[in-house]
Order: structure tokens, then C-alpha cells, then sequence
């Protein structure tokens, strides 16, 4: 049997994992503990394509409480791979100046916690077996607001003296911009676009980047109804200020989403 | 964690990035729930946003992968240390003052020895027993726990800037001559070396 989560969400109970990684699990749990290993990393150490990351970190846990060192080991070396390459993927040597530094600093504290889930038979893991990137996710959100903010290689997107959002874009190029955008968020969906964007709205100034952020999460710019979650509100920021930021991400952005509109219309 | 205690910011993040719809519904709610980690938040829902949509394997040197390995096997034999369980571990403050007295010590030269500050081959042997009886222990569970690496003491609150350090472990009869014993407290414990 596949040993359910233990972690309480505060909303839904206990977490669940994803009905595929279950699914996988189960189907794992019908074999030894050699072949269980065998099924997820390939012979070159690698976890297999089709495996999810979820699916070794729950057999890794499974094979310390089991005692069973070999494959501990097999198992941790392929997680430790897979690390690295979800760390390169999204905070490549071209995002930070120190990236090498920042993925550094994740990997030591995941381990520690793996550690410490390890040393504790608790539930320190568990959502890593939710949701393996999105975990990820937010070790990089902690590591980047504490080491990352100061070495983010920004693009350079205007000239000297351009930047300030007291500077108002000239009007026809936010109507040029805006009008690029008015699918709105829901084209952010598209997934070549997505692949495209999410790099590129990576090298925006962070102040832009959160304006464009939440405005492609559907959060209003403003709103008469105080109690609404606005940009501006969240951001404690007037919306001249906001509108200004969105403009300028519009405009940095629009070079790589026409890009993008072209080759999906072939 | 204690229900009143204030949720880390590590594990507000944690929790809304494995939530299953991220929308602004969810993020909206983590706000209201969590309005002191609001920045971080938002910087988290971008990061999710900004997901890589495809993780390419990437080279990474076996003399690295072996480092990680080696790493995390030390934190493991670490965790599996910690894991023998402190014979002190149950006792209150009151009782740990009276196993004091009942043992012919102060509360630093225990302090010292529940912390393992002391290399367990040079306590003596009647000592030993003496603390295993008085702490109703097995005479094996609690060598078990003492040969364990120095440790902090957990309820030890540190203000230092730098990262707190378990000190090195010294021999039995360094311990009882630095350790503020009367001369003859002192003289029993050293007695029992003979």
C-alpha cells in the first residue's frame, strides 16, 4: 500500500498527491524494492522521462524507513540530478549574476530538510510529493528575496533616465502595447507562449515584473470597491505608478509575444 | 509547532505552491490569511507563473552528484545519531536539579554531561551506573546516547550573531576540575577514577 500523506491543509484536509504520481506509485508498489528503483532511474543515473519527481522522493523516504541503503543511495543520486536540472532550468547562469551561488543555497536547504523529514519521520516532505516544482518554487522565492533581488541581470530595456514611473510613456506606444495584450491573461495559457514569456518577464526590472505578474493573475490595476485586491493596493503604489510599470513590461515583452503570435499562426 | 505560533514564511510558500488551482482566488486568500507575508507571496506567485515549462536533463559531474551524495549522508548519520533518544530528554528542571544532587554534582558538570561535552570512555564506570540508576535508564541506552557528537543544548536560547556551535568534548576529570564543583565534590568524582 501506498502510505497516504500526513500534512493537514488548512482548507482541504490532508494533501493528496496528483492523481498521475498515485497512480504511478500504485503501480510500483506492486514490485520489489530492486525493481521499484530500476523503474524510475536509468542506468545512467538519470530519473527515467516518464517518472514523475514526486514519485522519487516519496521512495526515497520509503526506502530510509525501509532501511535500505543501496537504494537510498541509487534513488538520492537521481534526485540530486534532477535538482540541478530544475534549478538550471529556471534560474539559468543568464537570470543572476551569482546563479550558480542561489541554486547552491536551494539544494542545502532542501537537503536539510530531507534531513530533518529523515530524522523525524514527519511530514517535512510532503508537499514536495504534491508538487515537486512548485515546491521548488518557493525555495527560490525565499533564496531570491534574501540573496537574489541585487544580482538580477535586468534587460535593458530603455534608456538613461527612462526608467522612473513618474515617466509616462509616449501614448501611442502604450496603445501599441496595450492592444498587443488585449487577449489578456487568458492567452497566457497558451503554452508556446508561455515557454516564451516566462524567461523574458524574468529580466524585467522587479518592480515590473510584479505589476505584470499579478495583472496576468486577473488582479485589477484598481477598484472603486475598497475591500477588491488590487495591484496598487498590494502593491502599496498609486495606479499612475502601476499603469506606468504595466506599460513598460508591455513594451519590453511585445518583441518576444509577436515573435511567439507569428509562429503559432503558421 | 504550537497552534499559536506564527506560521514561517518557508512554509506559507510551500503551501501555496503546491495548492492545486493557482488563480487569483488562491492567491487572494493566502493574502487574506497571511497578510504579513504578502510580498513574498506575490513574489512566489510570479515565480510559479514564470514555471519552466519543460526540464531538460542537464550534465551534471559525477564528482559533484558523489559530493551532494556524501553531504546528504552525513546529515543522514547525523539525523540517525539524533535519533537515540536523550535519557534526559524527559526530565523537568526540578528533577534535573535533583539527579544533580543525588548524583554529588552541580547542575554545570550535568549541564556538560547531558550535553556530551564529556568524552563518555573517561567518565568512570561507577559513575555511569550511578546516572543510568538515577535516571532509570539502561546502563547501554544511556553510553548509547553520551557517545553521541556534543550537541546544543536545545533549550539554550543563543543572542550571538554568529551561528551557535556545540563546543568540543573534554575528558571526565578536566570537566570536574573547570566545572565550579566544591574541593569535595571534587575529590569523590576524581576518586572514582581509581
Amino acid at each position: 500500500m501506498v502510505e497516504p500523506l500526513k500534512k493537514i491543509s488548512k482548507k482541504d484536509g490532508p494533501y493528496r498527491r496528483r492523481a498521475e504520481v498515485q497512480a504511478f506509485l500504485e503501480k510500483l508498489d506492486l514490485v520489489d524494492a530492486r525493481e521499484r528503483t530500476d523503474q524510475l532511474v536509468d542506468a545512467g543515473g538519470e530519473l527515467r522521462a516518464d517518472a514523475p519527481p514526486e514519485a522519487l522522493v516519496h521512495l526515497i523516504r520509503r526506502a530510509w524507513r525501509e532501511d535500505d541503503a543501496g537504494s537510498v543511495e541509487r534513488l538520492f543520486k537521481a534526485l540530486f540530478r534532477r535538482v540541478q536540472a530544475s534549478l538550471v532550468a529556471s534560474i539559468p547562469d543568464s537570470r543572476m549574476a551569482d546563479a550558480e551561488t542561489i541554486r547552491g543555497e536551494i539544494v542545502s536547504r532542501f537537503m536539510d530538510r530531507f534531513a530533518r523529514d529523515c530524522r523525524e519521520g514527519g511530514t517535512w516532505l510532503d508537499y514536495f510529493e504534491v508538487q515537486f516544482e512548485g515546491g521548488f518554487a518557493a525555495y527560490r522565492t525565499t533564496v531570491l528575496r534574501r540573496i537574489g533581488p541585487s544580482t538580477n541581470k535586468t534587460a535593458p530595456l530603455m534608456g538613461d533616465g527612462e526608467h522612473s514611473d513618474a515617466t509616462e510613456l509616449a501614448p501611442e506606444v502604450e496603445k501599441a502595447a496595450a492592444e498587443f495584450f488585449a487577449d489578456g491573461p487568458s492567452f497566457f495559457d497558451d503554452p508556446a507562449f508561455r515557454s516564451a514569456l516566462g524567461p523574458a518577464i524574468n529580466t524585467l526590472p522587479p518592480d515590473q515584473k510584479a505589476v505584470i505578474g499579478l495583472w496576468l493573475q486577473g488582479i485589477p490595476i484598481d477598484a472603486k470597491d475598497p475591500t477588491t485586491n488590487t495591484i496598487a493596493r498590494i502593491l502599496k503604489c498609486d495606479e499612475r505608478t502601476v499603469r506606468n510599470r504595466r506599460d513598460r513590461a508591455f513594451k519590453a515583452l511585445r518583441e518576444i509575444l509577436e515573435e511567439v503570435k507569428a509562429h503559432a499562426a503558421k | 509547532m504550537p497552534p499559536n505560533d506564527p506560521i514561517s514564511s518557508e512554509e506559507v510558500l510551500l503551501a501555496f505552491s503546491v495548492e492545486p488551482k493557482r488563480d487569483r482566488s488562491t492567491l487572494e486568500r493566502y493574502l487574506s490569511q497571511y497578510p504579513e507575508h504578502a510580498s513574498a507571496l506575490v513574489d512566489c506567485s510570479l515565480e510559479l507563473l514564470t514555471l519552466p515549462t519543460e526540464i531538460s536533463p542537464v550534465w551534471v559531474a559525477d564528482s559533484s552528484v558523489e559530493a551532494g551524495w556524501q553531504k546528504f549522508r552525513a546529515q543522514l548519520g547525523a539525523a540517525a545519531e539524533m535519533a537515540v533518544e536523550s535519557p534526559f530528554a524527559k526530565l523537568t528542571p526540578s528533577a534535573f536539579k535533583t539527579l544533580a544532587v543525588r548524583l554529588g554534582v552541580n547542575n554545570l558538570l550535568l549541564l556538560r554531561i547531558r550535553d556530551r561535552g564529556i568524552r563518555v570512555a573517561s567518565i568512570p564506570g561507577a559513575f555511569l551506573g550511578q546516572l543510568a540508576t538515577e535516571l532509570g535508564s539502561p546502563l547501554k541506552a544511556v553510553t548509547d546516547y553520551l557517545a553521541g557528537p556534543p550537541c546544543l543544548a536545545p533549550s539554550s536560547a543563543f543572542r550571538a550573531q554568529g551561528k551557535p556551535a556545540a563546543a568540543g568534548q573534554v575528558d571526565f576529570s578536566d570537566a570536574v576540575k573547570t566545572s565550579q564543583l566544591t574541593v569535595d565534590q571534587q575529590k569523590k568524582l576524581l576518586a572514582m577514577e581509581n
